[in-house]
């Protein structure tokens, strides 16, 4: 072993420039690789896991209680029950305004729950005891919210009409059962209509296995009874939506990297093998035996392969935590997202075996070869293949360096191939990284409400320091429709409402004045709002919620219930991620005489032609005192990381596949040390030693790009709609229809980029070779 | 002349300007080649010097005449004038039928008579040849030093390198000895044929 293992290590030392390729290529490989298991893994396993340990709700019913009988119904295990919960009473208490900051919502879902603990929805009760006595509440948090998170212990929540509450604990239910819980006994003085009954099922797996559960336990209940349900799939895949938009593009990208990680090492031991003919025979003269002379070729691959996946390893897992932290942060999670402990371990475990099954077919020729047939083929000179390519070029008018180099890639045919292989995955990366940031970029300008109006602006906060206005909200409308320039005005506000017999709350956003400026052009399904009852719907809340454009449905905010229809699906969620857009009549029909502070309002401005957004910023600020306006030009913080995220891996990758380019360069320069000997000695200037060896790259480069241009679309084509799935939004043909025909014929030089940014450091020592010493030591 | 590793092809490789010596300088039909740049020295080698090796050094994925046309075409000569020149050096030097021939067919004989075809391509002022029988039975080196000794007698300047005695008192007209890469010896001979 002491042998084999000096072996190695000459050879590695021999052969640093391949070294430090095959290393940089598994590096970013393991990196990569790393990173898209740890959000595959994140995307489902914390809620999984959290939903476990708290016997979390398959089920949610909401029953009307004053047509359902207060009783638990029966664990009917023939229909699949494993367990029942409730029925808890429950009630919306609908906060004023200005509460908002105590507890973060407008409406809490309150429900009356005598302990945190029960057979489903095992409460995790994580700060402060649970609430027993009048006048306590345990509000619904996540432990990683903790810090940020709103309702401190000893908060008061205070609404007219009903007894004021005091939070005394706070509790996480991943199931979402309710925003927050008191006793049984107090939940009468908050007037509730409904009930609500949890349930877990042996098999709940399946939106089809879940909606038969459904449909069993609700059959016999009286007409009406029903309001609503909520399957924990639902919750699930809200949680999973965020990371998910991730998740397929960058497991295409770690896919990538490891295909070109796959070929640059067939290809690097290949060609040592091929290069190392004569080595093999001394080897073999000295004594080693077959396998040992395998395990020494094995070795110069995976001796550089083992240290580059530890490291990238831990380069992708301290990566992977920032996505995932970033990504999470907003579900209930942030704290609880680790990379899982597998990641690590399959990616040390998979990488290196990549690596050997790489090198293993290669280094089974050097187990084959005897010794003299070894030293005799590394002596021997053969004519290459492709001779009568090579000969018809050589009758070209063509300058003979160009000529020489197109003729190069013939004498090889089986590196050249896994070069192209390598240059196409690098041309077909930059194509879809380039197709994806355009649609990126495409939803960011249709789905961006911020970007609808060049301008926007907010009445000041007095509690972040700022003046308060003093003009009410009808007189500031009108002085900024007064002002020159201002073409178009519309105002928005979000409240939270609820939809009736679903469990959570939603985020409405009421709108007036000009309110198809910029926001028609949303829609992708449906039309605009045109009437008073009327709402559109983001699709990723409609694919979410299990809605459709079409249905009606019934907005509930305190005791008042307003129907109305689903006329349409935006892209987005807009300003304040709000779950529905609604005319503003819906806000006055719900709530009469709700009061919002001034700084909830969102105003949004668009000018005349010709007018400077700028002046005109400065001209609305100055209107008057605690208006806020700013240029609201620009691109929303998603579409920057993604469009970063994209084309940082693009140009990784695109640098991957140089590096292989580089590589194949240094093999042939090696291979080709006499053949460059000699045609200096007979005048061949540096120039055209550089020219030869690049040409002879470009010629794949541009192969390679022709081929890889339609591999890359065809990939946008069918991972975008894939991406925009996870995250449950639909992709229109205007985000996939980004391929303009220039940017498409211009695309394949890419490879050319690539092939030529490989080659060029080796042609550069090729042209430096000193031909004494070549034609001596050859 | 001299014994191996008396310096003999390190000289040779001076003279073309594919070494550089350590000190001193190397000058060649007034050149200093020391003040050239490798392009520098590629032209020179181009325009002045053709290049014999004992191990022919031709390029295996060419046929001959290709190899030949090479050193032409990389001066400039247009493809079609560089064929037609290559072909006539072949047939001055009797491989002319094995034009199309890749050099792993062909004898070690006829392999160096391709190889002083394409030294000769460019014509050259200096011909340098490296222990250009070395590598060749008795028959084919006797061929090759007749080669030589025509093409000196038609005028070629040859710098010749070799340990071998008889070669030596065969084809030149002025022996140097090196050892130990110093100059022991100088004489001029009568030619025997």
């Amino acid at each position: 072993m002491t042998a084999t293992w000096r072996a190695i290590r000459a050879a590695v030392r021999r052969r640093r420039v391949q070294t430090f390729v095959v290393g940089l290529v598994v590096l970013a490989s393991a990196a990569t690789a790393t990173v898209a298991l740890s959000l595959i893994s994140a995307a489902s396993r914390p809620f999984d896991r959290t939903f476990d340990a708290q016997h979390g709700a398959h089920l949610v019913l909401v029953l009307d209680s004053t047509k359902t009988p207060a009783v638990q119904p029966p664990v009917d295990r023939s229909a699949g029950v494993e367990a029942v919960a409730g029925p808890f009473p429950r009630a919306v208490l609908n906060l004023p305004a200005d509460s908002s900051d105590l507890v973060g919502l407008g409406a809490l879902t309150v429900v009356g729950r005598a302990d945190p603990d029960g057979p489903v929805d095992r409460l995790d009760l994580w700060a402060g005891r649970w609430a027993s006595a009048p006048g306590e509440i345990v509000l619904n948090a996540a432990p990683s919210d903790a810090e940020s998170g709103p309702g401190r212990l000893g908060a008061r929540i205070e609404v007219p009409g009903r007894p004021a509450l005091t939070v005394v604990g706070r509790a996480y239910s991943v199931s979402q059962t309710a925003d927050a819980w008191i006793p049984p006994d107090q939940i009468a003085a908050l007037g509730p209509t409904t009930a609500q009954v949890l349930y877990r099922f042996a098999d709940a797996d399946t939106p089809a296995a879940v909606a038969g559960h459904a449909s069993q336990v609700t059959d016999g209940l009286p007409p009406g009874a029903l309001l609503g349900t909520q399957s924990w799939l639902t919750v699930r895949q809200a949680v999973a939506a965020g990371p998910g938009a991730y998740i397929p593009f960058l497991t295409t990208f770690g896919l990538l990297g490891l295909a070109v990680a796959i070929l640059i090492i067939g290809n690097v031991v290949s060609g040592a093998v091929v290069s190392g003919f004569r080595h093999i025979g001394v080897l073999k003269a000295l004594g080693f035996t077959p396998r040992q002379v395998v395990l020494v070729y094995i070795g110069i691959a995976l001796l550089p392969a083992m240290v580059a996946t530890v490291l990238g390893t831990g380069l992708g897992y301290l990566v992977a935590r920032s996505v995932l932290s970033d990504a999470f942060s907003g579900s209930g999670f942030g704290g609880d997202v680790g990379v899982a402990w597998w990641v690590p371990v399959v990616v040390l475990v998979a990488v290196p075996a990549v690596v050997v099954v790489a090198a293993l077919v290669p280094a089974a020729r050097a187990y084959r070869l005897s010794a003299a047939e070894a030293i005799s083929a590394g002596s021997a000179r053969r004519a290459g293949r492709g001779l009568g390519v090579q000969r018809w070029l050589s009758g070209t008018r063509l300058p003979r360096a160009v000529s020489l180099g197109l003729g190069q890639p013939f004498a090889r045919p089986a590196r050249t191939a896994l070069t192209l292989a390598a240059v196409v995955l690098g041309v077909a990366t930059v194509a879809f990284a380039g197709g994806l940031a355009a649609t990126v970029s495409r939803y960011a300008e249709v789905s961006d409400v911020n970007n609808a109006a060049p301008i926007a602006m907010r009445p000041g906060n007095p509690a972040f320091g700022q003046v308060a206005p003093s003009l009410d909200a009808a007189q500031t409308e009108t002085l900024l429709r007064a002002l020159p320039g201002v073409a178009h005005l519309s105002v928005s506000t979000v409240v939270p409402v609820t939809i009736a017999g679903q469990t959570r709350t939603m985020t409405g956003g009421f709108l007036r004045g000009d309110t198809d400026a910029g926001l028609a052009g949303m829609i992708v399904e449906g039309r605009w709002l045109r009437g008073e009852d009327e709402i559109v719907v983001p699709n990723a809340v409609l694919n979410e919620r299990g809605l459709g454009v079409g249905e009606d449905v019934a907005l509930q905010f305190g005791e008042r219930i307003r129907k109305v229809s689903i006329v349409g699906a935006t892209l987005s969620s807009g300003v304040g991620s709000a779950d529905f857009f609604a005319p503003w009549q819906i806000l006055d029909a719900l709530a009469p005489g709700y009061q919002l502070p001034s700084s909830d309002l969102f105003y949004q401005i668009e000018q005349t032609p010709g007018t400077d957004v700028t002046g005109l910023v400065r001209q609305v600020n100055s209107a008057a005192p605690g208006l806020y306006a700013w240029d609201n030009r620009g691109t929303n913080s998603f579409s920057s990381s993604v469009l970063s995220l994209s084309i940082t891996l693009s140009v990784l990758l695109g640098l991957v596949a140089a590096l292989g380019v580089l590589n194949t360069v240094l093999l042939t320069v090696r291979e080709r040390r006499r053949d460059l000997g000699i045609l200096k000695s007979i005048g061949m200037r540096p120039g055209q030693v550089v020219m030869m060896t690049v040409v002879s790259m470009a010629a794949l480069g541009i192969v390679g790009g022709v081929l890889g241009t339609p591999l890359g679309v065809l990939a946008h084509r069918l991972i975008v709609p894939l991406t925009a799935r996870a995250a449950q939004i639909d992709t229109p043909g205007f985000l996939l229809n980004v391929w303009d025909l220039p940017v498409v014929l211009l695309l394949p030089l890419a490879g050319l980029v690539i092939a030529t940014i490989g080659a060029l450091l080796p042609a550069r020592s090729a042209a430096r070779l000193p031909i004494g010493q070549v034609l001596r030591s050859e | 002349m001299g014994p191996s590793g008396c310096g003999k092809s390190t000289l040779l490789n001076m003279v073309a300007g594919v070494d550089r010596p350590t000190s001193g300088s190397v000058v060649v039909h007034g050149e200093d080649l020391s003040q050239l740049n490798e392009t520098g020295l590629a032209l020179f080698r181009r325009r002045r010097i053709g290049m014999v090796f004992q191990f022919f050094n031709l390029l295996d994925d060419l046929p001959a005449l290709d190899n030949v046309a090479l050193a032409g075409q990389l001066a400039g000569v247009p493809t079609g004038q560089a064929r037609q020149r290559a072909r006539e050096r072949l047939t001055e030097l009797g491989v002319g039928d094995r034009a199309d021939a890749y050099p792993a067919t062909l004898s070690g004989g006829e392999r160096q008579r391709v190889a002083v075809a394409r030294a000769l391509m460019n014509e050259p002022a200096l011909l340098l040849a490296d222990e250009p029988t070395g590598a060749l039975d008795s028959a084919s080196g006797a061929q090759v030093a007749d080669l030589l000794l025509a093409l000196n007698q038609r005028g070629q300047t040859l710098l010749l390198v070799t340990h071998d005695r008889m070669l030596a008192e065969r084809v030149a007209t002025r022996v140097v000895e090196l050892a130990d890469g110093a100059i022991v010896g100088e004489r001029a001979l009568e030619r025997t044929a």
